[in-house]
Order: structure tokens, then C-alpha cells, then sequence
């Protein structure tokens, strides 16, 4: 939680392209390198909670950042996608296709940490 | 109605061991003596109910209320008897929030009488809940607070100090008054109470005062702490020994209704012209006077006859009672404009036959004549006709023909019955936009990897995602799937609903991209319709809860919208949910409010400029400007903080008269349809952190997104005229909400003004819009003579022509126009 809010605290303070570098360092690329199914699943749920946290604290914050509350924003949306059971989840191209449908916009287009995590996600869709 | 007259009484009074009672609000009858208010309905689901001047409201009582579906604690519930036949809506229930009837009366919505009898009614109630600040200092926060000294008004400054007198000195005042708060003044010099000099307030005022923060935030917090939020729940029948300072004959209730709440008293009154506003200035003198009298009247009928208010009561539940508005000459009138049949056009008609009971064809329901209006309209998509499931694409509607209106009437009935948050009224227009009725729509996907494929079909344009949804079982389709999203609202009460559940559970839909398939009667267009109404539904609630979530993070415990266009809010939300998708709704909505609410507390980036071979890290604060070398230099330029989501000036937009909360339903539309414009495309507002700003004519403004809601205003509005041409009766109105007579009138201006003089004066799309963007109202010639005159507006204003040629080009203006002073360079070059 803390290393989220760091790097996303990092993010107002940095234009567009250097948030791209911030976000390599973020917590989802420790969860990247996970392979395990199960752990993978535990990581994006624990990532899910301490995001709803961290969107929350930002509204109560005496400040603006925009950048860093649509990109909490983006990743809360994102995580939806995840269910608590796992057996529920939908084949990836299923699941892509959901998440490009919820944008109206092709898949390339979606919003960071949208490509980032997706490597996460497949390891739980990928049947 | 109209020949019979109603007294307005709002107290019952009763004899009850030799003393007198007043009975709280609850069951009595209400008369609306000021403007016009509108109303929600109880169900969330009908159009909100206009109640103009002389409409009158039973107030239910809460044993009553409570068996209202979906009944709320706080709110206050009504049966409403209107004198326009417009308005009459039998059956149905109304409410708003108890904190807003309360405040209504407050406001002397129904009457001075009435707002004065509410108030010495609260007096015991403030009294007790003030006491906690006798003998404490208060310290005035606001300008000033007006208070009385020796039978004069004096304005106390901001800044001094009063002490509430202690109930202790209370019997050493003279003429002490109980529905008065006393106060002492504190000597700014010595800190000390000024002896001897006691200052009053009405008791409601001072409650007022505190609720408006005239002590600052500290009292206001610690006086909600202990009063009650509703009144009217905790007013109580209050004994003859309290003062009651009003002058109203005491009669004997008449006969065996004595009891009953909702009995008024027989009065016999002479009729007025109009409620006279009266206060009541000396509370302990029982004293009887005209203008009293005369706030009991109601606004005369010329017959000039009086009744008793119980038989008010009676004709009020009468009227209650009645069945829905269904004209006996229906019948006739949809015959007359269903179409025959010809052998290209009759290709649903085998299929839907053995689906309608004789019953179905029968029904001469108004919302027929919709459907009608709807399909008789030519379409600009295409349509499926499929023979042996082979998709032949044509653009010749199904054969509008009685069978086809009555199965599509049947079936959105039925199907809008299955979810308890969905109301067919709401439906409508969002069909009509989607597929003016016709089953067999469909378009291809215009982006992605499935581009030139199937994307959507059927009445509500079901999307493939929604199809692989259903095989996967997602939890639109049952409960019990995924935990983490809503409990769908089903009605298990239908049998309709349940076995096409059963249905979609056992065999989903094919998800195969076939239009065929999805069409196909009954099978494919049942799931498709379900499976796009259950999507509906769950939006519903979704925006609900981004609704409930904003107003908790930015205004907790208070209203940050009107509670009476809620549901009119919901329900254009929702359609702009489906027509953006949930992913850009929800961050759209999001920062919208962010940015308001948070726009003001930005730091201001930096940015690098290069300084010969090197670049220099620099503030960039849009205040001032750096020349090449880093120096600051003087030059002032506008700007805001510069941030790649969200544009932080708009928090200036809040709070301003039309701005400020409770929001209502108007305000929020526009503003944030226009919101959804600036900020662009999605996947195309790179703005980059520098925070460009943009031309109204910028082709990655989202144009479609800022003027859905407006459009689809034109399309009701035209699906209504036709429906009231076909049925020749102007009561037929097709769905919810209502557009508003003033919002109407200004879509159809902006369509004239962009069809009429930016398209017919301007070659290029860029010119054109920057025209638009213009506001017709003020938009000045070069001779600086208004551009449009009082006679052309009222010609577009009446010009039904407009409404068919409504699209998101010509109402860009409108989706650009209040945001523009955040978005554009030069704003002032758009006034």
C-alpha cells in the first residue's frame, strides 16, 4: 500500500512520459514476476483493496492530482475484472474484449496500467 | 373537479378531555399555494410529477407510506389530485424527502398558516435541543445576525460575543416569551456579560441561524448533534397548555369521521381571492383575525360552493383509485395507423402470430401508439432480414402491423417487469434511439480486432460482450455468480421472468456473431432484449452508487442533488453509461467532481525549456513566463494547472447560481455532457501534461458523448409529437423523464441557429462549429445587431422540421458551450 501511494505520489509530479518510467518501478512489477496462479490471484485481489484505499485517501486529501486519481481510477476498473473465485474468470480473449468494450475503444488504446498488468491477468485467464 | 371547491385545511382539530390537540402533519391534506414543484414518483419510475399552484397532496401517514414498495424512512409520501388533466396520474404514489417537505413548508409552500402552525409546533422541540447553549458564548461568524432590543431590530456584527441567558434568569425577565431565545451581549472591552440588557430571536430563527452557520461550524455540528433531522416524524400531538398563538375556530369534527387522521374539520369559510401572508407577531394572544382566517382558503372555484374536507378526502381517493389513462377511441385510432402488410415487409409476421394471445391484440394501451410513432419513422441503420438463418442486410422495417406493436408492447412490458429498478417509460425513449423499435437492427464494429463484425442487434443493441457474458454466467445472469458486483434487482414474482432466467441459464445464447441468431423470434430476441435489459439494470445501479459515492466523499450527510430529480438523474446517467460505456462513465464522473471539488488545491508542474544545448527545469504556474535563459520575465498569461486528466479551473464553476448544490437534474446535464465534450475522446484526450487547451471545432472533442443526451431530447420530443398526432390526444406522452418545456426549447434553438445560419453561412466543418459555439441567444453580426431574432427563435422553437434534423453536429455548440471559458484559449471570442 505504501509503495503504491509512493509511486503514485511520484506520478503528480512528473509529466506523462516520465510516469511510464515511474510505473516499471510500482508494486505490479514485483507482481509480474510472479507465475504462480494462486499467487497471482492473491496479489491483484490484495492490489484491488489497498487501491480502494488509496482512491479514497485522495479525496480526503487537501490536494489535486489528477494524473494519479485516474490512474487509481483506471486500475480500480481494471481489477473489477477480477473475480474473488477464480474459477469464474473468462477466457483472455473474452476478457480483453470486455475491457476494450468498456472504453468503446480498440484494445491498444486503453489507458495505462491497462498493458502493464495485463501479463498478470493472463496468467489467471489463460485456460 | 373544477366545479368543486376545496377548503384548504391543514390542522385537525378535535376536542379530547375538554383540550385542544393538534395533530401532527402526517394524513392531512396539503394545498400547493405557491409555484410550481415537482415531485418524484415513489417508484422511481415514472415521470417526476409536476404539482402546480392549487394541486393538492394527501401527506400518507407512515403505517400508509410503509406499504409503498421500496419505502424509505426519510421520506415523506403523497397522493397528489391535480386540476390539469395532464397531470392526473391515479394510482401512483409521490414523495420527496422529509427534510425538503419540511423545508418546503418552512419556505410557505403551502401557505403562511401553514408554515407558522409548523413552526410553533417545532418551538418545544428547539427549545430543548437549544438548551445546551444556555449560558455558553457564542461568537457571530457570519456578517451579522439580526436580533431584537426593546421592540427594535438591531444588526449584530460579526465578531461580538452573546451569551444564551440560562433558564435560571428566565423568571426575572419581563414579559418573558417561550418561543423567544434570549441573549446577552459580552462587553468587547471587559469580556464580561452586559448586565440587565436581554436581546431576543425567535426560537425558529435562532435554529436557522445555527443551521446556517451564524455561529460557526462548531454550533452547527453540536445543534445536529441533538436535534431532530425531520420534524415531521417528531412532531407529536402537543397539549392545549402550550401556548398556541393561532386563532382558528375550534369546530366540532363532524360526525362519525371525528378520529380518523385524515378527516379535516368542517369549516365554513368565505371564499378569497387569494392566501394572505400573515406572521404571527404576538404568539400568547389568541386572538382571531382576518388574515388568518383566510390562509385556511383555498383559491375559489367560480361555483363558489364549500365542502367539508372529508369529502376532499373521499374525491382525492376516488380520484386515487381510478384506472390508468386509456382512451376508449384508442382502439379505433391504432387501427387506423397500423400498416397492412406487404409480401416484403411481412417477414416477422408468421413468427409473432403464435406468440399474442387475442387479449394482446386487443389492448388499446397509450404506449402503443409510441412503438407506432416510432417505427413509422425511416431509419438510418440497417435491418436483418434472414431467411434460413442467412442474413440478407436491407433497409426494409418489419410491417408496423398490429401483431408487430403488440408483441413489442408485450414483450418490453414484460421484460421491463423483470427488474425492479427498470420502469418501461424509461425504456422507451433509449429504444426508440437504439432501434426506433425495429427487432432486427444490428451495425458492425467499427474499431478493434472484431472490426467489420457484428457488434450489436436487436432493440437495445445487445453487444457481443453481453452474449459471451451470458455463457459465462456472469452475475447479470444469476445471483450467484460473481459476489464482488451487484445483487440484480428481479422481480421473482413473474413467471415471464423466471423461465427466460431458466432459459438464458440452460442455453445462452450462440456466440457466434450472427445477427440472425440474435434476432431470430422468439428465442434470440428474448435473450438479446434480457440480456441488454439486465446490463441496463446493473448500470443502473452502478451509477447510483458512483451518485451515492460522490455525494458521501464531497457533501456527507447532505444532499449534493435535488432528491426530486434523482431519478431523472439516474436514468440519463444510465443511458449515457450505455452509450460511452461503464470505463469512460465512471472516470469522466469521477473527475468531473474531482475537479471540482479538488481543482483549486493544484500545485503547479514544472517543465524543461531548453537553454542553448541544455534544458532547464522551470515552475510553470501559468502566471509567469520564462524567457530562454530561465529568467522569469513579467508577462502575466492565463493558465491553470497543467495536468494531462481533468482541467483544474472548473472548481470555479461551483457554487455559482446555476452550480450550486442541491444540484438540480438541468444543471448537472449540461454541464456535465459538456464536461464529457472537452475532455475528449477517450484514448485520444492526450493533452499532455501541459495542459493544452482546445477550439470548440478540435476533432478529438467528443462530440457524440457531449450531445447524446441532448439528441436524444430531440427524439423523444419527435417521438412524442407523432405519438400524440397518431392518437389525436395530447396526454399520451412517451417515456421518462419529461424533457423540460425550457431545455427543449433551447435544443431546438441550437439546431436552427447551426442549421440556419453556421451551416448555410460557413463552408468548413471547423468554421461551422466555431459558429456554433457561439450562443444564439447573444451572437452578434458585425454591425454588433443580435444575430437571431425574437421572431426566428420562436419560429425554431415551433419548427418540429428541427427535431429530425437533430444530430451531434448540430448540437456541438450546445455540448461545447458551458464549459468553454475552462477549455478555450480565447473564450471571449465565443460570447
Amino acid at each position: 500500500m505504501i509503495k503504491i501511494m509512493s509511486i503514485l505520489t511520484l506520478l503528480c509530479f512528473s509529466n506523462y512520459s516520465m510516469a511510464k518510467n515511474v510505473i516499471k518501478e510500482l508494486d505490479i512489477e514485483k507482481l509480474l514476476k510472479l507465475t504462480n496462479k494462486s499467487e497471482v490471484h492473491q496479489a491483484l485481489l490484495k492490489l484491488k483493496k489497498d487501491n480502494l484505499s488509496f482512491n479514497k485517501s485522495l479525496l480526503s486529501e487537501n490536494s489535486y492530482k489528477p494524473d494519479v486519481y485516474t490512474y487509481s481510477n483506471v486500475l480500480e476498473l481494471l481489477l473489477e475484472k477480477i473475480p474473488s473465485n477464480l474459477n469464474q474468470i473468462p477466457t483472455c480473449s473474452e476478457l480483453k474484449e470486455s475491457m476494450a468494450s468498456d472504453y468503446k475503444v480498440p484494445w491498444t488504446e486503453l489507458d495505462e496500467p491497462t498493458h502493464k498488468i495485463w501479463p498478470a491477468f493472463e496468467i489467471l485467464c489463460k485456460k | 373537479m373544477g366545479f368543486r371547491i376545496y377548503i384548504i385545511f391543514l390542522i385537525i382539530f378535535s376536542s379530547v378531555s375538554g383540550s385542544a390537540q393538534i395533530n401532527n402533519f402526517q394524513g392531512l391534506t396539503f394545498t400547493n399555494t405557491s409555484d410550481p414543484f415537482n415531485l418524484a414518483p415513489s417508484n422511481y419510475m415514472s415521470p417526476t410529477l409536476q404539482v402546480n399552484k392549487g394541486d393538492k397532496l394527501i401527506f400518507l401517514t407512515n403505517k400508509e407510506a410503509k406499504k409503498i414498495p421500496g419505502y424509505k424512512e426519510g421520506d415523506a409520501y403523497f397522493k397528489v389530485s391535480s386540476s390539469s388533466p395532464s397531470n392526473k396520474r391515479p394510482g401512483e404514489y409521490f414523495k420527496t424527502t422529509k427534510g425538503q417537505f419540511e423545508s418546503q413548508i418552512y419556505q410557505g409552500q403551502y401557505s403562511n398558516f401553514v408554515k407558522e402552525k409548523f413552526l410553533i409546533q417545532r418551538i418545544p422541540h428547539i427549545k430543548k435541543a437549544t438548551k445546551r447553549f444556555e449560558g455558553k458564548n457564542l461568537k457571530i461568524s457570519s456578517s451579522h445576525i439580526v436580533l431584537n432590543y426593546q421592540g427594535f431590530d438591531l444588526k449584530i456584527k460579526k465578531g461580538e460575543k452573546l451569551q444564551v441567558v440560562d433558564s435560571s434568569k428566565f423568571k426575572n425577565i419581563r414579559d418573558y416569551d417561550p418561543n423567544k431565545i434570549y441573549f446577552q451581549r459580552i462587553d468587547k472591552e471587559t469580556g464580561k456579560v452586559r448586565q440587565g440588557d436581554y436581546y431576543t430571536i425567535p426560537a425558529v430563527d435562532f435554529e436557522k441561524s445555527i443551521k446556517d452557520g451564524a455561529y460557526g461550524n462548531w454550533a452547527r455540528i453540536e445543534y445536529e448533534k441533538i436535534s431532530p433531522i425531520n420534524y415531521l416524524d417528531k412532531v407529536k400531538p402537543v397539549e392545549a397548555s402550550v401556548p398556541i398563538p393561532m386563532a382558528i375556530p375550534r369546530t366540532k369534527p363532524s360526525g362519525s369521521v371525528a378520529n380518523k387522521p385524515t378527516v379535516a374539520p368542517t369549516v365554513t369559510v368565505t371564499p378569497s381571492s387569494k392566501p394572505v401572508t400573515n406572521t404571527v407577531k404576538k404568539p400568547k394572544i389568541p386572538a382571531r383575525t382576518e388574515n388568518q382566517e383566510a390562509a385556511y382558503r383555498s383559491i375559489p372555484t367560480p361555483k363558489g360552493s364549500v365542502e367539508t374536507a372529508a369529502e376532499l378526502t373521499k374525491f382525492l381517493e376516488e380520484e386515487f383509485n381510478k384506472p390508468m389513462i386509456e382512451c376508449p377511441d384508442f382502439d379505433k385510432k391504432l387501427k387506423d395507423n397500423y400498416e397492412q402488410c406487404n409480401p416484403g415487409n411481412d417477414y416477422a409476421q408468421s413468427s409473432i402470430k403464435k406468440l399474442l394471445n387475442p387479449e394482446d391484440l386487443k389492448s388499446s394501451a397509450a404506449g402503443k401508439f409510441c412503438i407506432l410513432a416510432g417505427l413509422k419513422k425511416e431509419i438510418s441503420f440497417k435491418v436483418a432480414l434472414c431467411r434460413d438463418s442467412n442474413l440478407i442486410s436491407t433497409r426494409t422495417q418489419v410491417c408496423a402491423s398490429n401483431e408487430y406493436v403488440s408483441f413489442v408492447h408485450k414483450e418490453l412490458t414484460q421484460m421491463s417487469d423483470c427488474f425492479t429498478n427498470i420502469h418501461y417509460n424509461e425504456m422507451l425513449p433509449l429504444m426508440n434511439s437504439e432501434s426506433q423499435f425495429n427487432y432486427n437492427a444490428y451495425n458492425l464494429n467499427s474499431w478493434g480486432e472484431f472490426k467489420g463484425q457484428l457488434n450489436a442487434s436487436g432493440l437495445l443493441q445487445t453487444t457481443q460482450v453481453l452474449v459471451t457474458d451470458a455463457n459465462n454466467n456472469k452475475a447479470y445472469i444469476t445471483d450467484n455468480g460473481d459476489k464482488d458486483l451487484f445483487a440484480m434487482k428481479y422481480n421473482d414474482k413473474s413467471n415471464y421472468c423466471k423461465s427466460i432466467i431458466e432459459e438464458v441459464k440452460k442455453t445462452p445464447p450462440s456466440t457466434k456473431r450472427s445477427a440472425c441468431d440474435r434476432t431470430g423470434i422468439p428465442d434470440g430476441f428474448r435473450k438479446s432484449l434480457y440480456l441488454a435489459m439486465a446490463n441496463y439494470s446493473f448500470y443502473k445501479q452502478t451509477v447510483e452508487s458512483e451518485l451515492e459515492a460522490t455525494a458521501k466523499a464531497y457533501f456527507p450527510g447532505k444532499e449534493l442533488f435535488k432528491p426530486e430529480d434523482k431519478e431523472k438523474l439516474l436514468v440519463d446517467l444510465t443511458r449515457l453509461m450505455h452509450s460511452r460505456g461503464i470505463g469512460v462513465f465512471k472516470l469522466r464522473m469521477r473527475s468531473f467532481f474531482y475537479d471540482l471539488f479538488h481543482g483549486k488545491k493544484g500545485q503547479y508542474n514544472r517543465t524543461k525549456i531548453e537553454v542553448g544545448k541544455r534544458k532547464v527545469e522551470v515552475k510553470k504556474d501559468g502566471k509567469t513566463q520564462y524567457d530562454e535563459n530561465g529568467k522569469t520575465i513579467t508577462k502575466v498569461i492565463p493558465g491553470t494547472t497543467s495536468v494531462r486528466h481533468g482541467n483544474a479551473s472548473i472548481y470555479k464553476l461551483w457554487g455559482r447560481p446555476g452550480f450550486k448544490a442541491p444540484l438540480t437534474h438541468e444543471a448537472f446535464i449540461s454541464n456535465f455532457s459538456s464536461y464529457i465534450f472537452w475532455e475528449g475522446k477517450y484514448g485520444k484526450n492526450k493533452r499532455g501534461s501541459q495542459g493544452r487547451k482546445f477550439e470548440p471545432s478540435d476533432s478529438n472533442r467528443d462530440s457524440e458523448g457531449g450531445t447524446y443526451l441532448h439528441k436524444m431530447a430531440c427524439d423523444q420530443k419527435l417521438l412524442n409529437e407523432n405519438a400524440k398526432k397518431l392518437s389525436k390526444n395530447q396526454n399520451v406522452e412517451c417515456g421518462y423523464p419529461k424533457i423540460s418545456p425550457d431545455r427543449m426549447e433551447h435544443t431546438q434553438v441550437e439546431a436552427g441557429w447551426y442549421l440556419n445560419v453556421c451551416k448555410a453561412t460557413n463552408r468548413s466543418v471547423s468554421s461551422r462549429r466555431t459558429c456554433s459555439a457561439k450562443d444564439p441567444y447573444k451572437a452578434t453580426d458585425s454591425a454588433d445587431k443580435r444575430r437571431l431574432t425574437d421572431v426566428s427563435i420562436k419560429q425554431y422553437t415551433n419548427d418540429e422540421g428541427l427535431l429530425r434534423q437533430c444530430d451531434h453536429e448540430s448540437l456541438h455548440g450546445m455540448a461545447s458551450r458551458p464549459l468553454i471559458e475552462f477549455y478555450a484559449p480565447n473564450p471571449g471570442k465565443y460570447q
